[in-house]
């Protein structure tokens, strides 16, 4: 028998969001002490969710609260059954032992003693104001509640953020098994972004599992040799990444509504045997449905060229040659292109450039407010549109992959509305040049005064100009 | 001038796949009292806890088909997120047969299947206490002709010991689908785990791979459930016994 469990109704702890649910049949007794590994106890305070493969609990252990996740019988039983459960568990205490990769990772901490037949592992408790993946996608919570990004910039943060996990992770040397949307959780204020489950991630990977939705389609269908790795997940990270952008399934097309009932075979066969991308330059038989479909095919067209080409590559080319697929360097870089052409308007809503005559006035859909088409810094293959909050980061002076640091950020002059210029966050002079042949220093902390053909040395040899 | 554009303000809740349980409840007189009470509270109470298990894979809806004398559609499919339950009483006959045939008859692309979305493999849950009193035999084998039927999921909860269990065998076309309950709490933890255990086998096929061994789980999806669902009773002493001996006595 598995876990001295008690078949609860409805409980105190079950009862929030002013909604009474039951949210597992059999679930531990509030109080209920179990010990672990490494000694001591744990105790049971309330229930906190349910997925998959486990049933999370509040906790609290030496005075302080904890998340634990503990597995389903039928999930052990499943892995029982299949002979890899004793290395599912020396996995998680290998991930306990070398601990996480950055502090990004909601990582298993301690592993509980086997109780009743039973184990999980604890790990910190998830922020309130974090919101799960799934909410995102779905554009509300369970109970209805609407979730969203609080702006534009926000979203791309996020997507950049995911990009910058996956690319900690593999460095560690791991992989993750069973990527999907449930491994994340998003503060939609500032795109911040934690990784859970990661009971998952393993740097031996013994067995593959996941949704096919989300699996690299030789995962899918199995061919022999093949195993999670970076090459497979870098397909799952697409397919995250689509579903934040375009929030869609990017192969859920005609070839899915046709089907009608997705049986396992099925899905097999769109996602693994026979996996055609939605927008596939070279294969239009399985295009997004009109009157079905409205997200992929509202949003597609809204996102630069750019964009949609890293996805064709990765689901048309890299669908077959998994080579092909986008590494973390080629997506951030592409994001973060995104990024640069975000405008923020005084009313707080964010806006991409892209598509708009440079010509014209541009109007905020929000408050109706209008501003003149921005000029821009070029810097190699970058342009960063000169408005008011933008950044000039580490990476698009020295390349690389380092999007967090700020080496210069666009701002607008007190006295003159009009007047923008860019103030020097870095560390380094920079020298200006403007088109007057006149030369001026930078220094830290100083501004340059934005003006149409200047040019600003950021770096010794790193000479970006100010274009239209 | 020209509209500045943030293409997530565009986005709408994304297209998935519907996925329906069809609950099958026997409605006749024999179920009136502790069985019937019973089956009501479970339901105001299992329901809610559907909301979000379908995630981001599936949307879950839910159709009620009662019978007694005669079966009626109690609800169409209807998403679980604005489901509410309305008690059901118990008077009459046991027309299980009638029941079969509006099952068949609307368990088709014309009629309530008819999202342009997709369809997981539905699930259909038969409860009943005891035998048909009208023709059954020809109405079943006319639905395990319906092409739904032969891919959905399908579990029996036997309401005591009096209840056919050859008859629902005859329904899941699987004995170990059969599951008996012998008192009203066994019968609420039991439409509970079924129905939960099923929606989440249902909405999200996660297969788990080793070697190059395919294991899907929706190929197999009902002996999966089957599987899932006696696991988590084995965690409970109550229902561990019921599902080895048959000679339990009925506290209904």
């Amino acid at each position: 028998m598995i876990g001295n469990f008690k078949n609860t109704d409805i409980t105190a702890a079950n009862v929030f969001h002013g909604i009474r649910v039951v949210l597992s049949m059999i679930e531990f007794d509030i109080g209920t002490r179990i010990p672990l590994e490494s000694g001591g106890e744990l105790e049971i305070l309330r229930t906190v969710g349910d997925g998959g493969q486990g049933t999370v609990y509040k906790t609290a252990y030496s005075s302080r609260e904890y998340a634990l996740k503990w597995y389903k019988p039928e999930y052990l039983k499943d892995l029982e059954d299949k002979g890899i459960l004793r290395k599912f568990r020396d996995n998680i205490s290998e991930n306990v032992k070398n601990g996480p990769p950055s502090d990004k990772f909601i990582w298993p901490l301690m592993l509980t003693a086997d109780h009743e037949g039973g184990f999980g592992y604890l790990m910190a408790l998830k922020p309130d104001n974090y919101q799960d993946f799934t909410d995102i996608f779905n554009t509300h919570d369970k109970y209805g509640k609407k979730v969203e990004f609080r702006d534009l910039k926000a979203a791309v943060n996020s997507a950049l953020n995911i990009v910058e996990a996956f690319k900690v992770l593999h460095r560690s040397g791991y992989t993750y098994l069973d990527l999907n949307d449930g491994n994340f959780f998003i503060n939609t204020q500032n795109g911040d972004v934690l990784v859970c489950d990661n009971d998952n991630a393993t740097s031996q990977p013994i067995f593959n599992i996941g949704k096919p939705g989300y699996m690299a389609p030789e995962l899918v269908r199995c061919d022999k040799g093949v195993n999670s790795s970076a090459l497979t997940d870098y397909h799952s990270l697409a397919v995250v990444l689509f579903k934040l952008l375009i929030r869609h399934d990017p192969l859920m097309g005609k070839n899915y509504v046709k089907s009608v009932c997705i049986s396992a075979e099925k899905e097999r066969e769109l996602y693994g045997v026979n996996p055609v991308f939605i927008f596939d330059p070279h294969d239009d038989s399985n295009r997004p449905v009109f009157n079905i479909h409205a997200n992929p095919i509202n949003l597609w067209p809204l996102y630069p060229m750019y964009i949609q080409s890293a996805f064709v590559r990765s689901f048309s080319e890299g669908m077959k040659q998994p080579g092909k697929r986008l590494t973390e360097y080629e997506w951030t870089k592409v994001l973060v292109k995104l990024r640069d052409e975000i405008i923020t308007c005084a009313c707080g809503a964010g806006m991409f450039l892209s598509g708009l005559d440079p010509h014209e006035l541009i109007e905020c859909p929000h408050c109706g407010h209008t501003y003149d088409y921005p000029k821009h810094i070029e810097l190699e293959d970058f342009r960063i549109s000169i408005f008011p909050g933008n950044e000039i980061l580490n990476c698009h002076i020295h390349g690389g992959e380092d999007y967090k640091t700020v080496a210069g950020k666009v701002v607008r002059s007190r006295k003159d509305h009009a007047r923008l210029g860019i103030k020097n966050w870095s560390a380094r002079s920079w020298r200006i040049k403007y088109p007057d042949g006149e030369v001026e220093v930078v220094a830290p902390g100083k501004i340059a005064v934005s003006q149409l053909g200047m040019e600003i040395e950021f770096a010794p040899g790193v000479i970006a100009q100010v274009i239209e | 001038m020209a509209r500045a554009i943030n293409p997530l303000e565009a986005a709408v809740e994304p297209a998935k796949k519907e996925l329906v349980i069809f609950f099958i409840i026997d409605r006749s007189g024999s179920m009136s009292g502790t069985k019937i009470g019973a089956v009501n509270t479970a339901m105001r109470e299992v329901l809610p806890v559907l909301r979000g298990i379908g995630g981001s894979d599936a949307t879950i809806k839910i159709a009620i088909l009662g019978f007694s004398t005669e079966a009626y559609w109690i609800s169409p499919p209807a998403s679980v997120d604005e489901f509410i339950w309305e008690d059901i009483t118990a008077v009459g006959w046991t027309d299980f047969g009638a029941a079969l045939n509006m099952l068949c008859e609307k368990m088709s692309r014309k009629e309530f299947l008819n999202s342009g979305t997709g369809y997981a493999a539905p699930v259909c849950i038969l409860m009943s206490d005891g035998q048909p009193t009208d023709s059954w035999i020809a109405p079943l084998e006319l639905l395990r002709q319906n092409n739904w039927f032969k891919l959905a999921t399908k579990i029996a909860i036997a309401i005591g010991n009096d209840t056919d269990k050859k008859v629902l065998t005859e329904f899941t076309s699987n004995p170990q689908a059969v599951l008996v309950s012998h008192t009203p709490e066994d019968l609420k933890k039991l439409i509970k785990i079924v129905t939960l255990t099923s929606s989440q086998i249902g909405s999200k096929n996660t297969a788990i791979n080793v070697g190059n061994v395919f294991t899907d789980r929706n190929s197999a999806a009902q002996q999966f459930a089957v599987s899932a669902i006696t696991t988590s009773m084995q965690s409970d002493p109550d229902l561990a016994a019921s599902l080895y001996d048959d000679e339990i006595d009925d506290d209904f």
